[in-house]
Order: structure tokens, then sequence, then C-alpha cells
């Protein structure tokens, strides 16, 4: 009687067939006595073939320098963010000693 | 007197070490990044262009998002290049933040409809072509067109997460480990989830090409 692969071994048999695994006894046993199953491998390597041998996209000659172009404008840009916060002046000291001057200057006119 | 050179066991045959050659290369070729050497970003830019935008247009389906995309992908890895940890290849890095990207961008289009060109349009894909300095006689035109369209098509019935996984192993021809360290998904599941992209891309195929076959008759 013609054992019924599950989905799990089906999946195995699939994947091993793909990776140019050697299939078990079991497996080949499987793949001869139900058609059916064949006929899906080979719809499946079919379909991996396809993609395999797909022809593929090359990137456009004006790629590279567009990134390259973004690249260093963005480095300059980041040179000048650094430059501005080295030598800005430092208004979370400032700002604090003035609030501080005002209060004590307050407290002294009150009293 | 004896030799300064080690003798191998006998048995043993000394291979030229191509991997450890490639390895020191692209270790080279990081410190270079990492002290912001322009020409090596260059040089990087020029060895994955072509993967990373394949890769792109095969995910989003639009050429000109797959463009802009291209862009995005490496101007991140010129902004994240200290956080490669090397304990992979670089390449893998590269496809991992690919992959990220084009699974951003994809939710954003969703979101807002569709990309800025016509879904793989025959208007858009000659202006494409034209501008790209297009290529050989018409009848060869013709059939690799219809099968990059066909396969294109097909994986468009695939789920996010599906299509970069097939994209990854039966395009790219990554192996196992370095799909699992760019999905940072366990083997198993990998492996689920490329026999049922699989199983349905083989449908979709079939069908795709029976309705062809019968378009012609």
């Amino acid at each position: 009687m013609r054992r019924e692969l599950s989905k799990a071994e089906v999946e195995q048999l699939f994947l091993s067939a793909v990776d140019g695994e050697a299939l078990s006894r079991g497996q080949s046993d499987a793949l001869e006595e139900d058609p059916e199953l064949k006929t899906n491998l080979d719809r499946y390597l079919k379909a991996v073939r396809t993609l395999k041998d797909s022809p593929r996209e090359k990137a456009p000659d004006a790629l590279a320098s567009v990134v390259l172009r973004r690249v260093r404008r963005r480095r300059g840009l980041m040179r000048r963010v650094q430059w501005n916060a080295d030598y800005r002046f430092p208004v979370e000291v400032i700002v604090p000693i003035l609030l501080a001057a005002l209060v004590a200057l307050f407290l002294m006119v009150v009293s | 007197m004896s030799s300064d050179v080690l003798e191998l066991p006998a048995g043993m045959v000394e291979v030229a070490p191509v991997a450890s050659a490639e390895v020191s290369s692209e270790r080279v070729l990081l410190a270079k990044l990492r002290r912001r050497d322009p020409s090596a970003f260059e040089q990087l830019v020029r060895q994955h262009q072509d993967r990373v935008y394949d890769f792109c247009v095969r995910m989003v389906s639009d050429r000109e998002e797959a463009f802009d995309l291209t862009q995005e992908i490496f101007i991140s890895i010129h902004q994240h290049v200290e956080r490669f940890r090397a304990d992979a290849k670089l390449s893998t890095w590269v496809f991992r933040i690919a992959r990220n990207h084009c699974l951003n961008r994809i939710k954003y289009l969703k979101r807002r409809g569709r990309g800025r060109s016509e879904d793989y349009g025959e208007a858009n894909e000659l202006a494409i072509t034209e501008s790209l300095g297009g290529a050989a006689g018409p009848d060869q035109h013709l059939s690799r067109k219809r099968e990059r369209d066909l396969v294109h098509r097909a994986i468009e019935t695939l789920d996010d997460d599906q299509r970069s996984l097939v994209i990854l192993r039966d395009v790219e021809g990554l192996s196992y480990e370095e799909i699992m360290e760019i999905t940072e998904l366990p083997e198993g599941t990998v492996k689920s989830r490329l026999h049922r992209a699989r199983e349905k891309l083989g449908q979709v195929l079939a069908k795709l090409e029976s309705d062809l076959g019968s378009g012609g008759d």
C-alpha cells in the first residue's frame, strides 16, 4: 500500500531536490509511486529554474554618481552643523546665569 | 640546519586560500569605510549597485521607486557603517539594509495607493529601456522582456516576506545561513516560508504560461 507523504515530508523532499541533495529511499519511492507528486515537483523545480535564469536588472549608469553626489553634499552639511555646534554662543550657560542674576536682583529690591 | 619552512604532514595538500583573500579584502574595505575614505565608499557602491538595484526592482516592481530606494539604501549604509559588527559578510549586511528599506517602502506605497510609475506597464518599460540606452534586436528584446514580465508578475503575487526569501535564495543564491542573518528568522521558518512561496510561484507561473499560450491561439 502506497504511503502518502506528510506535508513536512513533501516540503523536505522538494527542498532537497532544489538544493541538489540526494533523496532518501523513501522519497524516491514516493516519487515513483505518485505521479501527481512528481508533476508538482517538476512544476516546483521549473519555477525555481525560471527565477534563476530570469534576466537581471542592471543599475542605471547614473546611479553611482547620484549616490556619491548626495553623500558629498551630506558630508558638507554635517561639517557645517558640526562647526555651528563647536563655535556657537553657549545659550544654555548664559541664559540660566542671566535668570539667576535677575532673580537675585529682584530679591535684593524686594528685601 | 633546520629549515624555517613548516612541512605539512603526509597526506595534507596545501590549498590556495581563496576564501581568506576575499575575507581580508573585505576587512580592508570595511576599515577604509569606517575611516570615511570616499574611494572606499565608491568601490562599495560600484560593487553592489547592480545586485541591490535588481533586488529593489523585484521587490517593489517599479523601476523609479527602485532607483530612489537604491540611493536611500547606500546613503543609509554610509551613515551607519560603524554599526556593522563584521561578524558577517559585508554583502549580507547590505542586503539586510536593502530588505528593510524595501519592506518599509512597500508598506508606505500600500498606504498611499501605488508607486509613481505605472505598474510595470509597457509604456513605462519602453521609456526606461530607451533612457538606459536599451539593447538588442526586437525579437531578443521581446522574448527577454516577456520572460522578465512573467517572473515579475508571478513574484508580485507573493507576500512581501515570501518575495524577499525567494529573491534572496533563488535569484541571489544566498545560503540559508546568510538569509537567516538578513531576515533574523530561524532556519525552519526560512525553509518553510520559502517552500510555500515556491509552491505558489509554480502554480502562478504555470497559469500565466498557459494563459499566454492560449492567448496566442
